[in-house]
């Protein structure tokens, strides 16, 4: 094993990479070295010192491990007597200008400078002089600095830089004067990830959010999954007595700033707590019984004269798995159609889970070159963006750009190729990969593809018909490529999976004889045997007529597009599931208050394919109950045998149905070549010009901004009015 | 002498009568030692824990508390509640500082861990009373039992 090396720490011995650091050998070893400014996601740095380990037969006395590559049979002790004294000494000149006011510091608990100042035991100081007097800054949105307890490792600094490829913090000034700030010391103008926050060691990076909301030790932490876009970041909902007050990411994950912030839509004051029903004109609010009896009456009435398929039903991106499997067996049960559709299939990549199924996002590293068609991949699913950024800045790949704007991808491209849409450049792209020609920005490309034997292609969020083609037949000309499709809404996959779709059944089976009588008897009911009608067939049947009474749960055609409304208008009855009183359910005849995804248990399944678990941190708010038991209840009444006491039954019959999720652990991704559509020329996706499914955006950035829900957090709103006002 | 003979003389002389007289003539001439509780009242030992108080802060318009929450941390029966916010000037207030005396078990911790000696007890142990929620302490009324327990002419909001 030519490839390692040996090296004892305290008597272990290990074998290491010859490329890592002492520190890495010590992890690997399992012996701890205390560290402040090294960080897994971050380059060796070494700038505060506590790392020292001693070397023998070195020349230095102490070494810092952090920085420290290893060397064959290097023999390193982590703790010795002077060990001990140098790290003390060294905590103690970084206290000689921190501020000792833990007691009033939202890090403590959770302060890194505290526990090891705690571990090493220092008493009274022998320096004497006084502190260092540093104006906090409270100038910027969302984040606020207390220069006054930075230690100067630089951790956000660089986290900014080599993670975000944003670099909006630097340090200013020199020597003692040096701080963390920004160009001219203008307030923060940047993606408001709060990556920063989450990396200071001390209390100098804080969210205005969470200022003196509570004390680390007092909260209870729910293990969850973002629910804003199809990235399905982990993170953790941190609680006091029943409410969220901070949400953080899960350890080493990454959270962008709608999921780290954007939570407090939760706690909106237009959050719907009652059923509400329309009576003479006016929504006025109503039990539950009487909701669901209107519901079960009109549902009734209409399905007796004029058929099943006179009624439609929308489901949900947000929604869990469990409830759009039970929104489509509802749809296709109780009520008999098989008119269920998504109007979000509107904002998907054509060929999405058919010819682009997506790699694992952590895997973006393992490419020699990625080439992005969609400039705005990292405002649209940040932790693609995040990846691509660590593909270049930690992994030192290629990035190939196509972008007709500026962004933080452009600052870390090795090639960008200005084009206004994908297939104007693939249209110069092509020829030069297939016969060379081209030249400028274009050629480098073609030869940096041809070089590579891998690539990862991040597809765009919309493509037309013949950009697909184009698509298609670059990847046939790159070796090794990887598709890696940007999904903007968050549970769009799972909600495919689970049969949200008039044509197929959960898990792509088609609405054919065979699976129909499978799941009639799955069931124990009569299931319609001809495909229904997709969202825009519904539209137009509306309009028509022959649709008149439509199902909406959990989304909002007519805020997203006001030419829908005079639509909707045309219905005779409309229910809607909503958690907010939005644009569509001001229009409807019953609005059933649903919970947020912070109130409810349940599955998500990210554009990776990978089934996550959501827990609640809350209790719901009001009488608002959860999608699922909505459902359930109105199925029951219309006399559909439906017993599910939690999602957990639900997620037991589908993994009876749906032979892609019958063993597939939550964590885990499932394989493309298991889909039936694997390779098909199946389309997933609506294109439409006649309808838009436009975001309701509060923000002139993407980033902050995906509709209904982030309109309704006050913090992702302050982004947008500081950068407004600035 | 025989024991027999020992015992007939105690007998015959009521020698532990007179004994057992005695100690209690004796008795009649010292002062009493039974309190006339609660109307005779004893001075309680320096360190004796009783009901808390907060102290008032040096400009004697507020608490003490800087809302640091180590009380609550160390406290072993959660009795106390110290919810806080942001000020105006983003200095940190405390909202709210409540005490279940119920549950108090007046070990006295939590006194010992505030940095800034804020919450500090009286010697009263006569905390009974008619209402259940005369037994939750909220600042206003701790720092009431503080101006009295001081005889401070501060504050004192009833
Ligand atoms: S603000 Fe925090 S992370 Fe940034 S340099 Fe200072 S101590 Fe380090
Ligand atoms: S990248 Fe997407 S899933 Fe991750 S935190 Fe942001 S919005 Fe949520
Ligand atoms: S005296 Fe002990 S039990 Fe009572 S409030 Fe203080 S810490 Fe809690
Ligand atoms: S952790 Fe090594 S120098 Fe900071």
């Amino acid at each position: 094993m030519e490839n390692t090396v040996t090296v004892t720490i305290d008597g272990i011995t290990v074998k290491v990479k010859p490329t890592a650091t002492i520190l890495d050998a010590a992890k690997q070893a399992g012996v701890r070295i205390p560290v402040l400014c090294a960080d897994d996601k971050l380059h060796p740095y070494g700038s505060c010192r506590i790392c020292l380990v001693e070397i023998e037969k070195s020349p230095r006395k102490f070494t810092p491990s952090c920085t420290t590559p290893v060397a064959d049979n290097m023999v390193v002790k982590t703790m010795t007597p002077d060990l001990f004294e140098a790290r003390k000494r060294i905590l103690e000149l970084l206290l000689c200008h921190h501020p000792l006011d833990c007691p009033v510091c939202d890090k403590a608990g959770n302060c890194q400078l505290q526990d090891l100042v705690h571990e090493y035991g220092l008493g009274p100081s022998k320096f004497t002089e006084k502190k260092r007097v540093v104006p906090p800054n409270y100038k910027s949105a969302v984040i606020d600095r207390e220069v006054a307890r930075c230690v100067l490792c630089g951790k956000c600094v660089r986290v900014c830089r080599e993670q975000n490829a944003v670099g909006e913090l630097a340090f200013t000034r020199r020597g003692k004067e040096s701080k963390v700030s920004t160009d001219f010391d203008q307030q923060l103008d940047c993606e408001f990830c709060g990556e920063c926050v989450e990396i200071c060691p001390v209390g100098a990076l804080t969210t205005k959010q969470f200022k003196y909301r509570g004390r680390t030790w007092n909260m209870e932490r729910t293990q969850s999954v973002c629910n804003y876009c199809g990235c399905g970041c982990r993170m953790v909902y941190e609680t006091r007595q029943g409410r969220i007050v901070r949400v953080r990411s899960a350890a080493r994950n990454y959270l962008c700033g709608k999921g780290r912030f954007g939570w407090d839509a939760v706690h909106h004051a237009d959050r719907l707590t009652t059923p509400l029903v329309r009576v003479s004109g006016e929504l006025v609010p109503a039990t539950w019984d009487e909701a669901l009896a209107m519901v079960v009456t009109n549902l009734n009435v209409i399905k007796n004269k004029r058929g099943a398929d006179s009624i439609g039903g929308l489901g949900s991106v947000r929604t869990t798995n469990e409830e759009s499997y039970l929104f489509q067996k509802f749809m296709r049960s109780a009520i008999g159609t098989n008119n269920v559709d998504m109007l979000a299939r509107l904002k998907v990549p054509k060929g999405l889970n058919t010819t682009f199924f997506s790699g694992e996002l952590s895997n973006i590293s393992g490419h020699d070159v990625v080439l992005v068609l969609d400039g705005d991949v990292a405002e649209l699913n940040p932790l693609t963006g995040i990846e691509i950024v660590r593909a270049v800045n930690r992994n030192y790949k290629k990035l190939i750009l196509v972008n007709s704007g500026y962004n933080k991808l452009n600052r870390i491209a090795s090639c960008v190729l200005e084009y206004v849409s994908p297939d104007a450049a693939l249209a110069d792209l092509l020829p030069a990969l297939k016969s060379g020609q081209g030249t400028g920005a274009v050629a480098d490309a073609a030869a940096i593809l041809k070089e590579a034997t891998s690539v990862a292609v991040i597809i765009p969020a919309r493509l037309p018909d013949g950009t697909y083609y184009q698509v298609r037949e670059l990847l046939s000309l790159l070796k090794g490529a990887t598709t890696y499709p940007v999904v903007k809404r968050s549970n769009f996959l799972g909600a495919l999976d689970m049969g949200v779709l008039p044509g197929y059944y959960p898990g792509y089976q088609k609405v054919s004889p065979d699976v129909v009588s499978r799941f009639a008897s799955a069931w124990n009911c009569m299931l319609p045997e001809i495909p229904g009608k997709n969202a825009l067939e519904m539209l137009d049947a509306i309009k028509q007529g022959s649709i008149a009474a439509l199902y909406i749960m959990g989304d909002d055609p007519a805020g997203s597009d006001a030419g829908l409304k005079p639509v909707l208008e045309k219905l005779e009855f409309l229910v809607v599931q909503d958690i907010f009183l939005t644009e569509t359910a001001k229009m409807a005849d019953v609005v059933l208050p649903a919970v947020s995804s912070a109130e409810k248990a349940g599955t998500l399944t990210s554009l990776e394919r990978r089934l996550q678990g959501i827990s609640p941190a809350e209790e719901p708010l009001g009488d608002a109950q959860p999608d699922w038991n909505i459902l359930q209840t109105v199925a029951k009444k219309m006399g559909s045998a439906m017993h599910y006491a939690s999602p957990s039954d639900i997620m037991k019959e589908i993994r009876a149905l749906v032979p892609l999720y019958a063993d597939l652990a939550v964590g885990s991704v499932w394989p493309a070549e298991k889909s039936p559509l694997h390779g098909s020329e199946t389309n997933l996706s609506l294109l439409s010009d006649s309808v838009e499914k436009n975001d309701v955006i509060t923000s002139e950035r993407l980033l902050f901004s995906s509709g209904t829900t982030t309109t309704r957090s006050k913090e992702l709103t302050t982004v947008c009015t500081f950068k407004v006002e600035a | 002498m025989s024991n027999k003979l020992k015992k007939a003389i105690k007998t015959i002389f009521l020698v532990e009568i007179v004994q057992g007289l005695a100690l209690t003539l004796k008795t009649m001439f010292t002062p009493s030692v039974t309190r006339q509780y609660p109307t005779v009242k004893r001075k309680a030992f320096a360190g004796s824990r009783g009901l808390h108080y907060m102290d008032r802060d040096d400009s004697g318009l507020k608490e003490r508390c800087i809302g640091c929450g180590l009380c609550e941390a160390v406290c072993p029966s959660k009795a106390i509640t110290v919810v806080t916010i942001p000020g105006p000037e983003r200095e940190k207030l405390v909202a709210s500082y409540e005490l279940d005396l119920l549950r108090c078990v007046f070990c006295g911790f939590c006194v010992d861990a505030c940095p800034v000696n804020a919450i500090k007890m009286t010697p009263d142990f006569e905390l009974a009373c008619y209402q259940r929620r005369d037994v939750f302490y909220t600042k206003e009324r701790l720092m009431d039992v503080g101006d009295r327990y001081l005889h401070r002419k501060t504050g004192g909001s009833k």
